[in-house]
């Protein structure tokens, strides 16, 4: 039975083996220059070589994203660097830009991704791109699943979409707020997310112009409201459709997001889309998802384009309560080394003995896990530990299956610095 | 020079076909073009009445084509008689490959103003559309120098903006009828505009015209681009056409009610006149150069450059006064000197006779890749140092 991709995003190495264990089928990811992310740790060449070699041993692949839109500066070596992904076995390029698309196809054998910054919309749009070497269509974020699989029928074009986690509110490589107003450009790694900026608003009267008011110095521009900020992409409940219309990957949003919300996302949709493969989907299922995944967004969540226009309800205003979403949980830490007897673990939150843990194993149901016994490093018995400090937990026989880059959330938590 | 500008009355024809310079005309129809309002018997009337003045007419389908609106959008296109226009003026690739497959009889004028700010990328436009492509309409986001370049390079003929708004940003999403609730467009033939100021404190309290079409949400800057006084050198390189958009100036409903006014202050070679004409504030701000990834440098840690093959383990706790916690990059043998680079990649410590013991506290002459090591306190050990060979 046809089984969508699930791509999920690394932000360094050590996500990415998150990412690959917790049960992503390809990953992407940026090295230093070119990418779109200029504050992400980001791959270095000895780190992209390590991280190839880890996702291929556990089967997934790995797509490194180009995707900024260049200047001639900016291009300087692209075309070494792309011999260079070529030959450590990068599996696919993710370009926006012709000029890029035609550096790779001139200099390596790289399959292209063409990313949803180029905001190809349509099949005819994805007619051209594929004549200019695209094997695969990112499509925007503003078409339903439907639509995007009309495009593949009709373009012979593989086609990825956008399943879960932050989106822009424009279309994407159509804003340049951070550009003229903060002189960093958005589409070269520096946004500022003005669209995630609160803004006084006062509507005009003079239909037919441009939006300028004749009296620059408006006084009355009403409450702030944040009225370009989108809620998060939330396509759980969809992924019966992204089946039916053959969408060939699934993409989670987040290459800044931390270890916690890469285990939760992966484990989740994989257990999803295993689950539907099979025919084995039930209710429970998918209530238990749902409920994993909504902890995972802090913007709300809405199914965007998906089915039809993002409308009314897919703007976030922060201020107001949603009573629909479950409790956070933040994270802990992660497994670094287990022994016969003792799992090590690097803590990112403070712990106390009573905390309650939840271990995250790569499949099957978490692991809750009252916290009688911890030691430091150095073996000595501790009552409690300091964020940014490695424990020593005694491997019981309920924590036997827990093993090394499972990650660790604390149940009772509320604090919002999350994820 | 030729300056091109927008129509959206028979009055603006007549001041067009009377400004030095001017020879084309930018028409607008409601269902094709992102801020069009009219129809198709209007643009065909305009076109005529730009044709008897001998001015060259274009076809603005500018929109942004989601699949949906796709099917709608080519049935209403196939009803214009495409004769009337010497060029159609598109964003959308879409736009541009329908035309090229279905419609022999249109040249094509290609808005990369978004990306393709390379020479590479435009010159892949010119080799991919071929003599079909009659203009490329570039990025004012593109430095002079740049500028120069491409015109002198490109095979086609370059436009840029002259004088006019700058678009900050565009949705697909109703964003105005959202927050001010009248009744959103439900189709893209409907006749819909809502406009607004927006002005947020993160960006200084500036007031930013924000206006809703049929085809979604725009934001444009407080002040306009301006650099009708700065295109010497451009037109020694071959810039074929100079755009100037006045369409936000309207105060009787036309779009072109200062041209004459602004074309004869160029002609006249007069940098103040012209400015002072201009009846909103202006600026230039990537004419001279671009430095928009200049600050990227200061936001990121030096460290990625020593996380090579030298690069052997990674703080992960430092204890103060009795250890450090490093987990392995790699295995290493543990004899010898090291380097710790501290978290800012700006020093490094050097690590002589470190005692390297496991998890378990023994202590081991090899370190295995991915494990957890401890050492000895290091007064700067902090966590995300990195410890290296001393290569």
């Amino acid at each position: 039975m046809f089984k969508p991709e699930l791509l999920a995003p690394a932000g360094c190495l050590s996500r990415l083996k998150t990412a690959c264990l917790y049960g992503a089928n390809a990953l992407y990811l940026g090295g230093q220059r070119y990418g779109l992310r200029a504050r992400a740790d980001n791959f270095t060449e000895h780190e992209l070589k390590e991280g190839v070699r880890f996702a291929h041993e556990h089967n997934v692949r790995i797509y490194v994203v180009l995707n900024a839109f260049l200047h001639d500066d900016d291009m300087d070596r692209l075309d070494e660097f792309c011999e260079f992904l070529e030959s450590i076995g990068v599996d696919a390029v993710i370009a926006s830009d012709l000029g890029v698309i035609r550096t790779i196809r001139r200099n390596c054998n790289l399959e292209v991704h063409l990313s949803t910054q180029a905001s190809c919309l349509n099949r005819y749009g994805a007619q051209l791109w594929k004549r200019l070497g695209v094997s695969r269509i990112i499509v925007g974020r503003e078409l339903s699943i439907e639509e995007a699989g009309r495009i593949k029928q009709e373009s012979g074009v593989g086609v990825e979409m956008f399943l879960h986690g932050a989106m822009c509110m424009s279309y994407s490589g159509h804003c340049t707020i951070s550009n003229f107003t903060a002189g960093r450009d958005a589409n070269r790694g520096g946004c500022i997310q003005s669209c995630r900026f609160p803004y006084k608003q006062t509507r005009l009267e003079t239909a037919g112009g441009m939006g300028v008011a004749e009296d620059n110095t408006l006084d009355n521009l009403g409450e702030e409201a944040h009225f370009m900020s989108s809620k998060d992409l939330f396509g759980s409940a969809l992924l019966n459709e992204f089946f039916r219309y053959n969408i060939d990957s699934l993409k989670i949003e987040g290459r800044m997001k931390s270890a916690l919300y890469l285990a939760v996302t992966c484990r989740t949709y994989r257990k999803l889309i295993d689950e539907i493969a099979s025919g084995s989907l039930t209710e429970r299922s998918v209530r238990d998802a749902d409920e994993e995944l909504l902890r995972t967004l802090n913007r709300g969540s809405c199914e965007g384009s998906l089915k039809g226009p993002a409308g009314r309800e897919s703007v976030y205003e922060p201020f107001v309560k949603d009573d629909s979403k479950p409790d956070m949980r933040h994270i802990l830490g992660t497994v670094l080394e287990t022994t016969r007897d003792r799992i090590l673990l690097q803590l990112k939150a403070p712990l106390e003995l009573g905390n309650t843990l939840e271990f995250l194993p790569f499949r099957g149901e978490s692991i809750s896990w009252m916290v009688d016994s911890m030691r430091s490093i150095d073996d000595v018995e501790l009552q409690s530990a300091r964020q940014d400090s490695v424990i020593s937990l005694p491997k019981t026989s309920e924590l036997v299956d827990v093993a090394q880059f499972n990650v660790v959330r604390k149940s009772d938590t509320t604090h919002d610095d999350v994820l | 020079m030729n300056i091109t500008t927008y129509a959206s009355c028979e009055e603006d024809i007549a001041r067009i076909a009377k400004a030095h310079g001017a020879s084309e005309v930018l028409l607008e129809p409601l269902m094709l073009s992102r801020f069009g309002h009219l129809t198709r018997k209007e643009v065909e009337n305009l076109a005529r009445a730009a044709e008897a003045q001998s001015l060259e007419r274009v076809l603005v389908w500018d929109a942004l084509i989601p699949e949906r609106n796709i099917d709608e959008m080519l049935k209403e296109i196939e009803k214009w008689d495409l004769s009337l226009f010497t060029a159609v003026r598109i964003q959308d690739p879409g736009a541009a490959q329908w035309l090229l497959t279905h419609r022999s009889d249109a040249l094509l004028q290609l808005i990369v103003e978004v990306g393709s700010h390379n020479l590479e990328a435009l010159q892949g436009w010119c080799e991919c559309f071929g003599p079909r492509l009659q203009r490329l309409v570039l990025s004012i986001e593109l430095p002079e120098e740049k500028l120069i370049e491409y015109c002198e390079s490109l095979p086609c003929q370059v436009e840029l903006l002259g004088a006019g708004p700058i678009l900050l940003f565009h949705s697909p999403r109703a964003l105005l009828s959202n927050r001010f609730s009248p009744p959103q467009p439900e189709s893209i033939a409907d006749n819909f505009r809502i406009e607004a100021i927006s002005s947020s404190t993160e960006s200084h309290d500036r007031l930013f015209p924000t206006i809703e079409t049929a085809h979604g949400t725009f934001m444009f800057l407080d002040k306009d681009q301006f650099i009708l006084d700065k295109l010497d050198k451009l037109l020694d390189a071959g810039l074929h056409t100079v755009r100037i958009d006045m369409r936000h100036t309207s105060t009787s409903g036309g779009f072109a009610e200062l041209i004459v006014e602004v074309c004869d202050a160029m002609q006249l070679d007069s940098c103040a006149d012209v400015r002072s004409i201009w009846p909103r504030v202006t600026r230039s701000p990537f004419f001279k150069s671009n430095k928009t990834t200049a600050q990227f440098a200061k936001l990121k840690s030096r460290i990625p450059q020593f996380r090579n093959e030298n690069g052997l383990a990674e703080v992960v706790a430092a204890e103060k006064g009795e250890c450090v916690v490093f987990f392995t990059r790699q295995a290493f043998d543990s004899s010898g000197d090291f380097l710790l680079v501290l978290p800012s990649g700006e020093d490094d410590l050097l690590i002589h006779g470190a005692c390297f013991r496991d998890s378990s506290g023994a202590v081991i002459d090899r370190c295995e890749q991915d494990r957890i090591v401890v050492t000895q306190w290091y007064k700067k050990a902090a966590l995300g140092a990195l410890l290296r060979y001393p290569s």
